[in-house]
């Protein structure tokens, strides 16, 4: 008696601790298609005072008493193929007249329960997602997966053209990319992607697409059947093993001005005050770009290069090398610098955005949204 | 000791200690499960009607009702008759959906090693402390019938569970 009591609370303990397992990993996912789901009821009971052996349920009914002897009542989980596409950026992405592989990018998540492929078309648009006038069709050059998962579309590197073996719960980014033509400010080209789901369990091979599900075959507890799960799309409805979503190109450009102007700052004979532009005297020149592209375009990597080669070799002036610090004879003013403050720059090169060589100054790294200026400015001390 | 095996589970006991002799006998109740799931069909004035289909199209999310009918298929009555079905892992048992008359209810939250009433189960947080067990912690459901099952007498008690 006592030897079976010790039994029946070790075996207790061992049940709860897998069932507590089993219920963590199941909580990350939905539960995988072609699992079986099994159930075995068990009725106790006694016949006056004598205690009688377990009996075990069936699915059909079961008297013969005895662990082991019922017959689980199962089902397989089905296939649950249910998918999202979403554009990335929410507003348009901005290209220049003429841009070539110019990309969209998208994600595509897989939210059904088992791995799957994916096939990918994008069409036109006449409709812009974000309220615009579409009014041109951008010309395809492909749709890429991004295969190393840098969300950056790598030519060469990117080139699958479907998603191979998504897993359930996974999503990875996806680039339309299209060439833009000629064409003017403000164009617009809508392109919508849409997802398909298809066959999964071999890798590097396109599954074939799935089209329909199993909603007019008769439920079959034993096989793992296919439902469709998805909502509707941008161009698709829902429930159609399909999901897309738009986005756009719009045609904007930057549009930089620069301007140059000089101060005579000090002179050997007034100093500071009232300075003329005498030998000795040392003057500042301010080049200023601005960016007043509308609220079309970011202006990125902008370089400004001031050559003062054939003023030093004509002995006119001499570039002033000290002149914001010791060894730093350029400053830059620019939104995305140093958070906007004026900033000497020295005159080497590649250890700051500035440098003095070979008589230029070029001062690179600058970006300026529409409407936003940067100055830069250095001193000569002429001859 | 005997006493204290009792409070451990008194039914898993006695069936261990007996199975060995008994196994493989026609005992006096018959036992029979089934799974269905639940759908809710749009009616023509628009309102939705529950029913239920036997549990062959399942994906995640779907809620599958278990039915569990035990019927007495031998002369005597039988007493102190207790069912106990363990709710799937891969499930979630739905609150408030386990109910029959006669019978009172208890629900395991250690994987059928103890049993208690709802209010009485506690769960272990991450820091040591306990707190009131929720419907998704149980692990097991039970059934514990006073009244005796008598002869061609037939109960069926169900709850329903939701496929994660």
């Amino acid at each position: 008696m006592q030897r079976d009591w010790k039994r029946s609370v070790r075996a207790g303990v061992i049940l709860a601790s897998f069932a507590l397992v089993a219920a963590q990993s199941a909580q990350a996912i939905g539960t995988p298609s072609g699992t079986s789901i099994d159930n075995l009821a068990t009725v106790a009971y006694a016949v006056g005072a004598s205690a009688q052996p377990v009996i075990e349920s069936s699915p059909g009914g079961n008297a013969v008493s005895g662990v082991g002897v019922g017959t689980p009542t199962s089902f397989v989980v089905d296939n649950s193929l249910d998918l999202t596409v979403a554009e990335l950026s929410g507003s348009y992405t901005t290209v220049a007249s003429g841009g070539l592989s110019e990309v969209l990018v998208y994600t595509v998540a897989n939210t059904g329960n088992t791995v799957q492929d994916f096939s990918l078309s994008a069409l036109d648009n006449a409709t812009d997602p974000f309220g615009g006038v579409d009014n041109f069709n951008a010309v395809p050059v492909g749709i890429f997966v991004d295969s190393n998962n840098n969300s950056v579309y790598d030519f060469g590197v990117d080139t699958a053209t479907y998603i191979d073996e998504l897993a359930a719960n996974g999503d990875v980014e996806v680039f339309v990319v299209r060439d833009i033509g000629v064409r003017v400010n403000g164009d617009i080209s809508a392109v919508t992607l849409t997802a398909q789901v298809a066959q999964g369990g071999t890798a590097a091979a396109q599954g074939a697409d799935i089209l329909t599900d199993d909603a007019a075959i008769a439920d079959n507890p034993a096989t793992v059947q296919v439902v469709f799960a998805d909502g509707a799309g941008d161009t698709d409805v829902a429930s159609d093993g399909k999901h897309s979503d738009s986005d756009a190109y719009r045609v904007g450009a930057a549009q930089i001005t620069v301007a140059k102007t000089s101060l005579v700052i000090s002179d050997p004979i007034n100093g500071g005050a009232n300075p003329k532009a005498i030998p000795g005297a040392t003057v500042e020149y301010t080049v200023t770009i601005s960016n007043g592209g509308g609220a079309s375009a970011t202006a990125t990597n902008v370089q400004v290069t001031d050559s003062l080669n054939s003023e030093i070799t004509a002995g006119t002036v001499a570039f002033d090398t000290n002149g914001y610090a010791a060894g730093a004879g350029i400053q830059v003013t620019a939104p995305n610098l140093y958070a906007g403050a004026a900033t000497p720059l020295t005159n080497a090169a590649a250890d700051d955005e500035g440098d003095f060589t070979a008589n230029v100054v070029t001062v690179g790294s600058i970006s300026l949204a529409a409407g936003e200026s940067a100055t830069v400015r250095f001193r000569v001390v002429i001859q | 000791m005997q006493r204290k095996a009792f409070r451990f589970g008194a039914a898993t006991f006695a069936a261990l200690v007996c199975a060995a002799a008994a196994l493989g006998e026609a005992g006096s109740i018959e036992l029979r499960a089934r799974a269905e799931k639940r759908l809710f069909v749009q009616k023509p004035d628009g309102t939705a009607e529950e029913m239920f289909v036997p549990a062959g199209k399942v994906v995640p999310g779907d809620v599958v009702a278990y039915t569990i009918e035990a019927k007495n298929v031998s002369a005597a009555n039988a007493d102190r008759v207790v069912i106990t079905d363990p709710i799937p892992t891969e499930m979630k048992y739905v609150d408030g959906t386990a109910a029959a008359a006669q019978a009172e209810l208890l629900f395991s939250v250690d994987g059928g090693f103890r049993f208690d009433a709802p209010d009485k189960l506690t769960v272990a947080n991450e820091d040591g402390s306990r707190r009131p067990a929720v419907a998704s912690d149980y692990t097991h459901v039970r059934w514990v019938f006073a009244a005796p099952l008598a002869p061609a007498e037939q109960r069926s008690v169900r709850f329903l569970a939701q496929l994660e």
